[in-house]
């Protein structure tokens, strides 16, 4: 493998991650929300946050172009603070980041429904504050179903296109992530031995993911049938 | 001590109780699905009531005309669930250190080491809760609550998941606490034996409402509360005072104003004041002191009324020397005694008819 | 702002003026994702079926090569398709390659594993029910897959739309494959990503909303198929 395509796993790697940190704490959150609290609208919020997986790609490619591209509402406010996603890795990492958003809410939804919520009372009866039953009784216990939805979204975003080519374009080095590069190695003369080459480092990868977050799920159960 | 008079709704159900004790320990006694847990759960605070006030020492954890309602975090009320429910991701240790770590340390009243000692906690340290029996898990979860130092103590049919021999290992550990410690505690069971040997004090939750309430031993041997509360049986449940033991024949002999019983050999030391509950079933009647009968127990006693005849069998009301007895017999046998009330009769009861599981030590 | 609002406003004249260059790039698409949703719907849904509902040798590879292929990149299953009908590739003399034939097979190849999978959880689940009555009738597990392809019709034809959505939506493999040739590979989902680039947001916008309607239309009847097989058979 060429230093050209090691920098491309980089950046892909790089990507994937940072949607990844960045989205992760949200999706806690709106999992914990979704699986203990009721409220009215409640089915509507669960429906947006399916729509990355719901929608096509290029859609929520497009989406983000108009909300945070440089003349965009969003994107005209972030500038000045120096946060730029229009054609910047930053961009990238933030499509990854919602397409894998749903998957990761899902898991940890899982998770977290499958707490016991008299524990939360038990805690709660001890002295515990529900901020504190949430950080040393729910997620300890749920830490599985977040491993294993950080493994699916980290996944998925290594294998994102659409929505990543349509709002960041194809900027090699900044945002040519591996499919990207896959894509656009198959459009060069000569180049389908790179694309398979960059194929199969992607499919590796993507193994590895997935791989553990079977391993995962396999060990919780074994755990809770301990 | 406590004091609740509160409405609460779950669903379709609402249970409307009021109640007050100063007893060590008040248990909440009847069938299942009358409203016992739903009550507790309200004193813990997981659950809101409709109106109503709730108030344990000198605080008011409740007050529905006044908007207060604190936090189950803040009411320092502990609580012992029927399933433990540990934490299954902390060792033994950490379980018990959970609720201690968050009681400041001024108000760390009870000691650490005599807990672990007083429930026998030390070996299990280190162990998980998903490695221990139900009644190791019993013990922690009770140590547990303990631990957070509450100020009262609730426990929510602890026993029920247990074998019988875990049910008197657990409920001599809760004699112990109520003893040693000093916590006035809300049992809540619908089993009248663990009610008979614990509580000073009973409240019957019958369909969503307070039956009865006042001392144990009276309100237990009320007989029109018979179907409250379920498997109740009739008979009698009397104070009594240990007398003697007699070491040959492993008897002890109880002491009460109506005489004396003698009972297989009870773990409890002369003086002791001990709960005793004799089934009407286990009582005959004889007009003259019986000769060469194997029945240890002949109390002298006067026929106060009949009860209701219902087929073969008529409840028979007694009163030995201002005790309440009761006596089941056939009706014809009744009629071949002619019984009637105001009539001086000896009431027979069976030594072995009396065992560990109808005592109670107060 | 006003740029966006203006480009609205351009895309939604495209859109009801009948525009035929927005047209025939959404015709297209709807033509070959339904020709690769019936494709792997037709080989999809007894392999799933069955595979819910028999145990046979070879079952296991079988199980593991479909959950394979639904975990791949949608990108690189696209490069697969490419080489194997590139002119240095075994199927390479067809010619097939950049034609719509060549999308078709690659959101087949796509579609077919989700087909699958789902096919298999609504058999499995419904052998579980069945499995008793179906035995004691005398029915082999083989002779029962049309039994309850029809029973889970419903069911079924949830997942045919879904399959559709899934097509309709794909990009990365089909812009491998398809070249998004003006006027001869060019769908909507490629056409958007390429008029997004070129800075031509009206087009891209129009395509975007028809391709919106479409997948939520899909959505939609998926939903109100299950929820009716739910009201008449509960």
């Amino acid at each position: 493998m060429s230093g050209s395509e090691l920098a491309i796993l980089l950046l892909s790697l790089k990507v994937a991650l940072a949607g990844l940190a960045a989205s992760l704490p949200l999706a806690i959150a709106v999992a914990f929300v979704l699986a203990r609290k009721d409220f009215p609208g409640k089915t509507l919020f669960d429906a947006v946050v399916h729509l990355p997986l719901v929608l096509p790609p290029v859609v929520v490619g497009f989406a983000l172009l108009v909300l945070f591209g440089t003349q965009g509402p969003i994107g005209r406010v972030l500038e000045p603070l120096g946060i730029v996603f229009a054609f910047r890795w930053t961009g990238a990492a933030l499509a990854a980041a919602i397409m894998g958003f749903p998957l990761l809410v899902r898991a940890v939804r899982l998770a977290i429904e499958s707490v016991d919520p008299r524990l939360e009372l038990a805690a709660r009866t001890l002295g515990a504050s529900r901020a504190r039953v949430f950080f040393t009784v729910t997620l300890p216990l749920a830490i599985s179903g977040v491993v294993t939805g950080a493994l699916l979204a980290f996944a998925r975003a290594l294998g994102e296109f659409g929505a990543t080519v349509t709002f960041v374009s194809n900027i090699p080095g900044e945002t040519r992530t591996l499919p990207l590069a896959i894509y656009t190695a198959t459009q060069v003369p000569n180049g389908d031995a790179e694309a398979l080459r960059l194929s199969i480092v992607s499919v590796l990868v993507s193994l590895v993911a997935l791989a553990l977050s079977e391993w995962m799920v396999r060990r919780h159960r074994r755990a809770a049938h301990a | 001590m406590l004091d609740v008079d509160v409405a609460v709704r779950r669903g379709d159900f609402r249970i409307e109780a009021a109640f007050a004790s100063d007893a060590p320990i008040v248990a909440l006694f009847g069938r299942s699905g009358s409203g016992k847990t739903t009550l507790v759960n309200a004193i813990a605070g997981i659950v809101r009531p409709e109106r109503g006030r709730i108030v344990v020492g000198d605080r008011v954890l409740f007050d529905g005309a006044r908007g207060v309602d604190l936090a189950p975090e803040h009411r320092r009320v502990g609580y012992v669930f029927q399933d433990a429910l540990l934490f299954p991701h902390m060792s033994v240790r950490a379980n018990l250190a959970f609720g201690e770590a968050l009681t400041p340390r001024e108000e760390r009243v009870i000691d650490h080491e005599r807990v672990l000692a007083l429930l026998g906690l030390q070996s299990l340290l280190d162990r998980r809760p998903g490695g221990l029996s139900g009644g190791e898990r019993q013990r922690v979860a009770i140590g547990r609550a303990l631990l957070a130092s509450p100020r009262m103590l609730l426990l929510d049919e602890p026993l029920a998941s247990l074998d019988g021999a875990r049910k008197s290992e657990i409920l001599a550990y809760i004699e112990i606490l109520r003893d040693e410690l000093r916590l006035p505690m809300v049992y809540v069971s619908h089993a009248l034996e663990e009610v008979t040997r614990l509580a000073d004090r009973v409240v019957i939750v019958s369909d969503g409402k307070v039956a009865a309430e006042g001392p144990a031993a009276e309100v237990l041997s009320r007989p029109e509360l018979g179907p409250l509360t379920g498997r109740f049986e009739g008979g009698a449940v009397i104070e009594t005072r240990v007398a003697s033991h007699d070491p040959r024949y492993e008897l002890t002999t109880l002491t009460f104003a109506g005489g004396e019983l003698v009972v297989p050999n009870l773990d409890a030391l002369p003086g002791e004041p001990v709960r005793v509950r004799i089934r009407a079933r286990d009582v005959s009647l004889a007009l003259e002191r019986p000769q060469g009968v194997s029945i240890q127990n002949v109390l002298p006693a006067t026929v106060r009324s009949l009860g209701r005849e219902f087929g073969a069998i008529v409840d028979v009301a007694l009163d030995a020397g201002g005790v309440p007895l009761r006596a089941r017999i056939t009706r014809k046998a009744a009629d071949q005694l002619g019984l009637a009330p105001g009539m001086k009769v000896h009431a027979l009861v069976k030594a072995v008819s009396i065992d560990r599981h109808s005592a109670g030590f107060a | 702002m006003s740029d966006i609002l203006a480009s609205f406003v351009a895309a939604a004249r495209l859109v009801t003026g009948g525009d035929p260059n927005l047209w025939s790039v959404v015709s297209l698409s709807l033509e070959v994702s339904l020709a690769a949703a019936v494709l792997a719907c037709l080989i999809g849904l007894p392999l799933g079926t069955w595979v819910g509902v028999r145990d046979f040798p070879g079952r296991r590879a079988v199980i593991v090569s479909l959950n394979a292929l639904l975990g791949l990149p949608s990108v690189v299953v696209g490069l697969i398709v490419y080489l194997m009908l590139s002119r240095a590739g075994p199927l390479g003399s067809l010619g097939i390659l950049f034609t719509p034939t060549a999308i078709v097979i690659a959101q087949t190849l796509l579609v077919l594993p989700i087909v699958a999978a789902m096919s298999r959880q609504f058999a499995e689940d419904a052998w579980q029910e069945y499995r008793e009555q179906l035995l004691s009738l005398g029915v082999t597990p083989t002779r029962a897959v049309p039994t309850l392809l029809l029973d889970l019709r419903y069911s079924l034809l949830t997942v045919v739309l879904l399959g559709f959505g899934r097509a309709a939506s794909e990009v990365g493999a089909v812009m491998i494959v398809g070249g998004n040739i003006d006027g001869v590979t060019r769908v909507m989902t490629t056409a958007i990503a390429l008029e997004t680039s070129k800075g031509d947001l009206p087009l891209a916008l129009g395509l975007g909303i028809v391709l919106i309607v479409v997948v939520l239309a899909l959505n939609a009847a998926a939903f109100a198929v299950r929820e009716w097989s739910l009201a008449r058979h509960g």
